[in-house]
């Protein structure tokens, strides 16, 4: 854990060693300076993990930075486990994702661009999970903003693609007003930057007045634009236009998480800000579990409506992230960071897999593809893990993450929080299997012809699935919880403890939860079954099974009572049908029209305002000064008139004007 | 090493004019000879320059190599030159950034082609550049204040682009405006001194013991001579058309050095002796900056040409500078100082870029540039970097001025109005936002995207070996600086702590 | 011999110049005024000072005329160039000098 610190730098080298040798070193081929070296680092990850579990101490080190007047500053790093934790996930991912693109990436161009700003990304994130203070911290995320927006327009060609990233990039940096003025904020309140001693801090009611909510509201804003809450996360479905492994790594399992990670880690500040733990009616309501919960509802109604996979992905992103901000905001610390941590995994191996699909067919619409479960079976059987991960299908990981979740949520009393949160699950199973049955059963509607991907890319995917099936036993509920045990930082610890925010043992009620929380989702899965698997689909139409002899006494009330029947799935059917089409259908368009308009009006509206000061510059203010030039011009000329050249009349002018001198000086005198 | 003391700052400052009087007499026709001759001259300057370095002490915080010789004795001032944490960046910066421009231009000399009197006006400027950086007389100050407005104006007016006259004019009149006011409070300063003095220092020390009216508006003539220099809004217009028409190296000297001796004559001579007009005008330097800020990113937004643009992302810049010295709190200062180097570095650099742009193309137009990552991809390369610099991405230049900034408006100096200056905070976050804006739209349609079809098959040389020698400096010192804030703090803050602790309120 | 009469013919000689200075359109004219009124104030010295029993007037009075002698060279020099160019010295179409 000791050598952590080399790791963001090594990766740096990694991406400048790239831009400028890979070309004449290594004939383009640049992962191959940058591939060994996160491999290196998720080794490094690896190591730290078995040092974290068997009881290793929590590492410190800082080196002298700058003194700005009112405080010092110094760059170093705190690893505890909860460092390692997110290290893990960073470099596993980026590693994944960077083997997967040696070959999805073959023959693109800028192929050296790409991994070089990978590399430099993965650098952002580990310094951002690694630092010590605030201030480095935002070094990482800022870092990791711009590669963000290298890599989404890595296409630029496509104007569409460089206005995604500009996008992606502005509403982020929209929301980083908040967490600059945050930082600020903390820094006057504590007199550093420091985060244990921000949360100490924090923990102790040391913040002055109100300044507190102040500072956890600004830095929540930043939240909320870098993990695409409601409502700034209008960025993330257009951030697909980069490359589907850029999608994997930055837009599934790391720098959208950055935001959750801060409130993880000053978590101090959140509890004590919006009263977490004190949960009663109203003030249940607060800035964090409110929009986590908006956000896990939102992305998933959306995600509904979608043809494009990524697009389907993209918004499955943003609904997962909303459980994870929850999931803090109830105050179930462990959870939340486990559902992080598990996400991170089926999550890429998600994205990578529909980049599979998408590479052997050519085309993002679901509605072109279909049958592929015959021809691409090693991403189809990965597919499947990562699809029950994500609905919560035990055993695999994300059932036991979500549940989690879900049960702090009841357990902390924020039942209306469970509410919803199981309302999402049933909508993520509901959709996933949509997007599952229409892209890989029934028959190949496209034109290409679709093949298995190459060992590259299914072997990421198989490598990928197998945490995300078994990661889950880390994280099983009450006594059983390895993972909070070995990853909890000691001050979440004490909040924790404070606040009882933790059932300990496992009763009948965690049982019945996650009872509720399975059977929810197997009415998820089974209603897209029934509606989306190509050989049922035809067979539910009212009105299929018409045939003369139950028309006929004793059988006619059968009949009535099959039709009834009939109409309750009719009723069922129309309901169902009703939330998928119009319901989300009108969900997306607000979304569309209404939130993406205000902010693409903000756009042109500063455009607009920006051409209007410019204007008034110009015409106004510079016309001003330039009228003050062509008066001095024009009062000049307007005096010339004096000046006739003639002679006489200047000796009349000097003569007269003597004669009056004399008159006055005899007259004084 | 006594005589490198007392001589370094002079020979360092008066080296770069010596050296142009000799050039007056090398015919124009023996071109190697003066470009040859103007550099060596540029780097002797640069040599002493980082010998100073060297011999400075860190860890003092008063003035170091000074000399104090009458000179003037019938108006009472003395040649009192000295250079302290605050000016020492600024001098450095400016003996490097005249050495990069005689390289950059060994090839690219504007047309009238005439090197001789081009560099010759160059050094002279570098000379008053200098010599104001570290002059501790006030009528010293003003001498090498106005030496710098000269050559400026013929550089401009000359070399400079269709509109050159006007904006020549414009420049000249409307900063000797200013400077004319400045004087009118230089002279109520000596008369209202007891014992009536122009030296800076003893002004400092002793304080001037007058009406707080009084000292209002002696601080309103300075402040005027001052903000229009800067430019602070609204006495910015002067700006983007010295700007646009200048040619690239008048560009980069005025953006890099020019428009520091404004925010310096803050620092040096308007706050220490006037602390309590400063804390009167505080609020409204804050108020005025925050908006240059926004005003500037919002006029980018609009700008179709592309040196014009960088312009006024100059006014924006120099926003933070000034709220970070209308915070009046060392942490504010020390942001100003090194925002002033950072921005120094960054559009001195883009107005390099700007030129070579200009050179290639033929135009600065921005509908008719694109595609620049295609066709010229290094240089398109270096334009992405320093375009982040400039919207003040952390790693790069740009951030640590800035977030100082605001760091420091949180908290401003005891007696001011806090709840203002937090929301010039707020507003000045806003404004981050709008310069990411306006930088990302620039970098859409100039360097991504496709090649326009009326480039299309044109081959563009990429960077060449006097650009890179001239531009490696810099690109290394926006890195160096993002990364390292105190290469500049450590030095300011030195200097800042005791002078502005507790000073004002 | 009273003093006022001097007075007299010297302000009678000085208007007299005052008039042509003004009135005359030739230019020999306009300095031959001149010359009337630089010699009506030597009147007034010569008088003044004999008046005063100081001999400062016709000191000053030789002054005048010293001064009134350079001028008229000057001033007939200027006039000669003004024919040789416009074949006429009216000096109302001299004003080359209009603003």
């Amino acid at each position: 854990m000791e050598i952590f610190w080399l790791l963001p730098i090594l990766n740096i080298a990694a991406c400048v060693l790239t831009f400028f040798f890979a070309r004449s070193l290594a004939k383009g081929k640049a992962h191959l300076f940058t591939v060994p070296v996160v491999g290196f680092s998720w080794l490094v990850a690896l190591f730290a993990t078995g040092q974290v579990i068997s009881g290793h101490e929590v590492v410190s080190q800082s080196v002298e930075w700058f003194d700005f007047g009112a405080g010092s500053l110094r760059m170093g790093v705190h690893i505890d486990g909860f460092a390692v934790v997110m290290m893990v996930v960073v470099t596993s991912i980026s590693l994944a994702m960077q083997v997967y693109s040696i070959s999805y990436m073959r023959g693109e161009v800028r192929y050296i661009t790409y991994f070089a700003i990978v590399a430099f990304f993965t650098a952002g994130m580990m310094i951002l999970v690694t630092a010590d203070n605030l201030f480095l911290a935002i070094f990482g995320w800022e870092i990791m903003g711009l590669c963000s927006y290298m890599l989404i327009g890595h296409y630029h060609e496509d104007i569409a693609n460089s206005g995604a990233a500009i996008k992606a990039f502005l509403t982020t940096r929209t929301g980083d007003l908040g967490l600059l003025i945050g930082a600020i904020i903390c820094f006057w309140m504590v007199g550093t930057f420091d985060i244990e001693a921000i949360n100490l801090a924090a923990f102790e009611g040391e913040f002055t007045g109100h300044m507190i909510e102040v500072a956890a509201i600004a830095l929540f804003i930043g939240v909320i634009g870098k993990s695409a809450q409601f409502p700034l996360h209008t960025w993330l479905p257009d951030a697909m236009a980069g490359p589907t492994p850029v999608s994997s790594l930055i837009h599934a399992a790391t720098m959208v998480v950055a935001g959750v990670y801060l409130v993880a880690r000053l978590y101090p500040v959140f509890v004590e800000a919006f009263d977490v733990a004190q949960a009663t009616g109203l003030r249940s309501v607060h800035l964090v579990a409110l929009v986590g919960a908006v956000t896990a509802l939102v992305g998933a109604f959306l995600a509904l409506v979608q043809w494009d996979l990524k697009k389907i992905l993209a918004y499955s992103t943003i609904s997962q992230l909303g459980y994870m901000i929850f999931g803090l905001g109830v105050g179930a610390w462990g959870a939340a960071v486990f559902h992080l941590f598990t996400h991170a995994f089926f999550k890429a191996l998600l994205f990578l897999g529909s980049g599979s699909v998408i590479h052997a067919t050519h085309t993002q619409d679901i509605r072109e593809m279909g049958g592929l479960r015959k021809v691409m079976p090693r991403t189809y059987w990965t597919w499947i893990v990562g699809t029950l991960a994500l609905c919560g299908v035990a055993p695999a990981a994300g059932f036991f993450s979500k549940d989690e979740i879900l049960a702090g949520a009841w357990h902390n009393s924020y039942q209306w929080v469970w509410i919803l949160g199981v309302v999402g699950a049933f909508m993520t199973a509901f959709y996933m299997f949509r997007a599952t049955h229409l892209t890989f059963h029934g028959e190949y509607k496209g034109h290409g012809h679709p093949h298995e991907s190459d060992n590259y890319i299914t072997g990421v995917l198989i490598s990928l699935a197998i945490p995300s099936a078994l990661l889950g036993f880390i994280g099983l509920p009450g006594q059983l919880n390895r993972f909070d045990r070995w990853f909890e930082p000691e001050i979440i610890h004490e909040v924790v403890e404070k606040y009882g925010m933790v059932k300990e043992e496992i009763t009948s009620e965690t049982y019945l939860l996650a009872l509720v929380s399975l059977a929810v989702v197997g009415l998820g899965i089974g209603l897209a079954t029934m509606l989306f698997l190509p050989k049922w689909r035809d067979s539910w139409v009212p009105g299929g099974l018409h045939s003369g002899w139950t028309r006929r006494a004793p059988l006619s009330y059968g009949r009535t009572l099959l039709e009834n029947k009939l109409y309750l799935d009719a009723l069922y059917g129309t309901i169902t049908l009703w939330i998928r089409d119009d319901l989300s259908r009108a969900s997306y368009w607000v979304n569309q029209k209404i939130i993406d308009r205000v902010v693409d009006f903000a756009g042109t509206a500063s455009l607009a305002l920006g051409r209007g000061a410019y204007l008034f510059d110009q015409e106004g203010l510079d016309g001003f000064y330039d009228g003050l030039g062509v008066g001095a011009n024009r009062s000049g000329r307007a005096l010339r008139s004096i000046q006739t050249g003639q002679v006489q009349q200047y000796a009349g002018v000097l003569i007269v004007a003597a004669t009056l001198f004399g008159i006055f000086f005899i007259l004084v005198n | 090493m006594e005589w490198f003391e007392d001589s370094a700052l002079s020979i360092a400052t008066f080296v770069p004019f010596i050296g142009a009087l000799i050039m007056l007499v090398i015919p124009k026709e023996k071109e190697d000879w003066l470009k040859g001759f103007a550099l060596a001259v540029s780097l002797t300057s640069l040599a002493v320059g980082i010998g100073i370095l060297f011999q400075y002490d860190y860890g003092l915080s008063g003035l170091q190599f000074e000399v104090n010789v009458p000179w003037i004795s019938a108006i009472n001032t003395r040649y009192h030159v000295g250079i302290d944490g605050i000016s020492l960046p600024l001098y450095a910066l400016t003996l490097g950034i005249v050495v990069l421009c005689i390289l950059y231009s060994w090839h690219h000399f504007p047309e009238p082609h005439n090197p001789k009197m081009f560099l010759i006006l160059l050094l002279i400027l570098e000379t008053g550049m200098l010599g104001t950086f570290v002059a501790l007389d006030l009528i010293l100050f003003f001498v090498f204040f106005e030496i710098v407005l000269l050559p400026m104006y013929f550089l401009i007016g000359i070399w400079g682009g269709a509109n050159r006259k006007y904006a020549s004019i414009k420049f000249f009149l409307f900063t000797l405006f200013g400077s004319a006011f400045m004087l009118v409070s230089f002279i109520a300063m000596y008369f209202l001194s007891q014992p009536h003095t122009f030296d800076i220092v003893t002004l400092t020390e002793q304080g001037l013991d007058i009406a707080r009216s009084t000292g209002i508006w002696v601080f309103t003539g300075l402040f005027l001579g001052f903000a229009i220099k800067v430019p602070m809004w609204p006495f910015h217009t002067w700006l983007p058309d010295a700007h646009t028409e200048a040619p690239t190296v008048g560009s980069v000297v005025l953006a890099a050095v020019l428009l520091k001796l404004g925010t310096y004559g803050f620092v040096r001579i308007g706050l220490p002796i006037l602390p309590e007009a400063a804390a009167t005008w505080a609020p409204w330097i804050g108020l005025l900056a925050v908006i240059g800020i926004i005003y500037g990113s919002l006029c980018c937004l609009a700008q179709t040409d592309f040196k014009r643009l960088i312009a006024f992302s100059s006014v924006g810049h120099m926003g933070f500078v000034m709220l970070g010295i209308a915070t009046l709190t060392p942490t504010g200062i020390n942001a100003a100082i090194f925002g002033m180097v950072a921005h120094g570095v960054v559009t001195g650099m883009l107005f390099f870029l700007a030129g070579s742009m200009h050179e290639r193309y033929h135009t600065r137009d921005i509908p008719r540039l694109g595609g620049m990552i295609n066709s010229i991809p290094r240089l398109a390369g270096v334009l992405v970097l320093i375009s982040f610099a400039s919207l003040g991405l952390p790693a790069l230049a740009g951030f640590p001025g800035e977030f100082t900034s605001m760091l420091a408006a949180f908290e401003p100096a005891p007696g001011l109005d806090a709840a203002a200056f937090r929301v010039f905070l707020i507003v000045a976050a806003v404004g981050t936002v709008l310069t990411a804006g306006y930088m990302l739209y620039m970098l859409q349609r100039v360097a991504q995207g496709p090649i326009p079809s009326e480039w299309e098959g044109r081959r563009f040389h990429d960077i060449n070996s006097f650009e890179y020698a001239s531009w490696t400096p810099l690109i290394i010192l926006t890195v160096a600086l993002g990364v390292f804030p105190g290469i500049i703090f450590n030095v300011t803050n030195e200097t800042v702590a005791p002078l502005f602790t507790g000073i004002f309120g | 011999m009273k003093l006022n009469f001097f007075l007299v013919l010297s302000a009678f000689l000085f208007s007299v110049g005052i008039y042509g200075v003004l009135a005359r359109r030739n230019a020999v004219m306009l300095l031959l005024s001149v010359e009337l009124m630089l010699n009506g104030v030597n009147i007034a010295l010569v008088a003044m000072g004999v008046m005063v029993g100081n001999i400062t007037g016709q000191i000053f009075a030789l002054f005048v005329i010293a001064v009134a002698a350079a001028e008229v060279g000057v001033g007939l020099g200027l006039i000669l160039l003004v024919y040789r160019n416009k074949q006429a010295v009216n000096v109302d179409e001299v004003d080359l000098m209009k603003g």
